[in-house]
């Protein structure tokens, strides 16, 4: 008898035998398994109930699926807050050409994109630095407005008053400032007043 | 088939007499693989218990494609390996075709052992002997897909299988089945 021979009489043999072995378990084995199912069946059905939601917190009571919950949403609260608030407007003022260290910098949310003029609010407001720089931080996504008012001491004063981003006095003319498509700089040259 | 759809509707419902009715069905032949994969009795009822909790949590899944045994059966094969994966040790042999004894135990001696007898054979081999020796001999499982299942190279399950053949031939012939005797 070969050895591959004797492999496979040895394989057929105990496939034969064992292939559709069976064997009766004990009683006591349905008994708990059935214990089993009907705890797992009527936990199923607290943990739907909503005037159960006591239960939900109390130690080892389904504890881990609620702790899960509240984590996923602070964690996406967090994420969401995060993002919010991620947006930098920022720029400088110039009146002919030199940076204006006295003056204010207003920001003003557009509510509605199709009407702009008619859903503005006014954001914030923050006075230039002595370069004329300015910079909103933490500025939630939208559509805004800058104007840069020029300060009654500041040289250039009274000819050159306000403006708008886009270098223009009225803000019927003035660009937009989506935060959705930024840019580097919003910089603003302030129009001599017209007489 | 119809039947067996209507059962599985009912158990999905959390019928229990219908999981009760699907468990009596299967049990027995089920308590089989349980038996041949674990080392004792109890360690066997305990598998028994835990493929029955898993299939009836996996039985939204069940696609009435192919057997529903053959479905029920794989639910049982993996958690008896998912419960003994920890315990399981897979020493590589040094040469997987140095143990074959042609001169040793066979077929004809196996045939003289009671199915009891078989059985109490496998429950001496090692645990990861009896694993892939269950799942390549009995299971009909191929060495690519027992590599897969446990995790393993298909090198070392063929090692393991090796190695199983060879301890049951020592089995046997310490029992006094050896070859020469039989003929």
């Amino acid at each position: 008898m070969t050895t591959e021979e004797t492999d496979n009489g040895f394989n057929r043999h105990f496939r034969e035998v064992f292939r559709s072995y069976e064997a009766d378990p004990p009683p006591s084995v349905w008994n708990s398994l059935k214990e089993r199912l009907s705890e797992q069946s009527a936990g199923r059905e607290r943990w739907f109930k909503p005037e159960n939601i006591v239960d939900w917190f109390r130690p080892g009571y389904r504890l881990y699926p609620t702790l899960t919950i509240v984590a996923f949403l602070l964690i996406s609260l967090f994420i969401w807050l995060s993002i919010r608030h991620t947006n930098q407007i920022h720029g400088s003022a110039r009146v002919k050409g030199e940076e204006l260290c006295r003056g204010t910098a207003y920001l003003f949310h557009v509510h509605d994109h199709q009407k702009p003029l008619d859903s503005v609010m006014f954001y914030k407001k923050m006075k230039l630095d002595s370069n004329g720089r300015y910079t909103f931080s933490k500025v939630p996504s939208g559509t805004y407005f800058l104007r840069i008012h020029v300060h009654d001491d500041a040289p250039g004063f009274p000819e050159y008053k306000f403006g708008y981003y886009g270098d223009q006095l009225y803000w019927n003319r003035a660009s937009l400032i989506h935060t959705e498509f930024p840019e580097e700089d919003y910089s603003v040259n302030i129009p001599k007043l017209i007489p | 088939m119809e039947e067996e759809k209507e059962l599985i509707d009912r158990c999905l419902n959390q019928d229990s007499s219908a999981q009760e009715e699907l468990y009596h069905r299967f049990a027995s032949r089920m308590y089989g693989i349980c038996l041949r994969f674990a080392g004792e009795t109890v360690e066997a009822q305990d598998l028994l218990q835990e493929g029955f909790i898993k299939t009836f949590q996996k039985l939204r899944s069940y696609r009435s494609e192919g057997s529903f045994e053959g479905w029920i059966r794989r639910i049982f094969i993996n958690t008896a390996i998912n419960v003994k994966r920890r315990e399981m040790k897979f020493n590589v042999n040094k040469d997987i075709d140095q143990d074959h004894h042609p001169e040793d135990a066979g077929a004809d001696a196996l045939s003289r052992l009671s199915q009891q007898e078989l059985l109490d054979l496998i429950h001496q081999l090692p645990l990861g002997y009896r694993t892939v020796f269950n799942l390549y001999v009995i299971e009909g499982y191929k060495h690519r897909e027992i590599g897969k299942m446990l995790k393993i190279s298909e090198n070392t399950s063929k090692s393991q299988l090796s190695g199983a053949r060879k301890s049951l031939r020592m089995l046997l012939n310490k029992q006094g089945y050896d070859h020469g005797r039989d003929r």
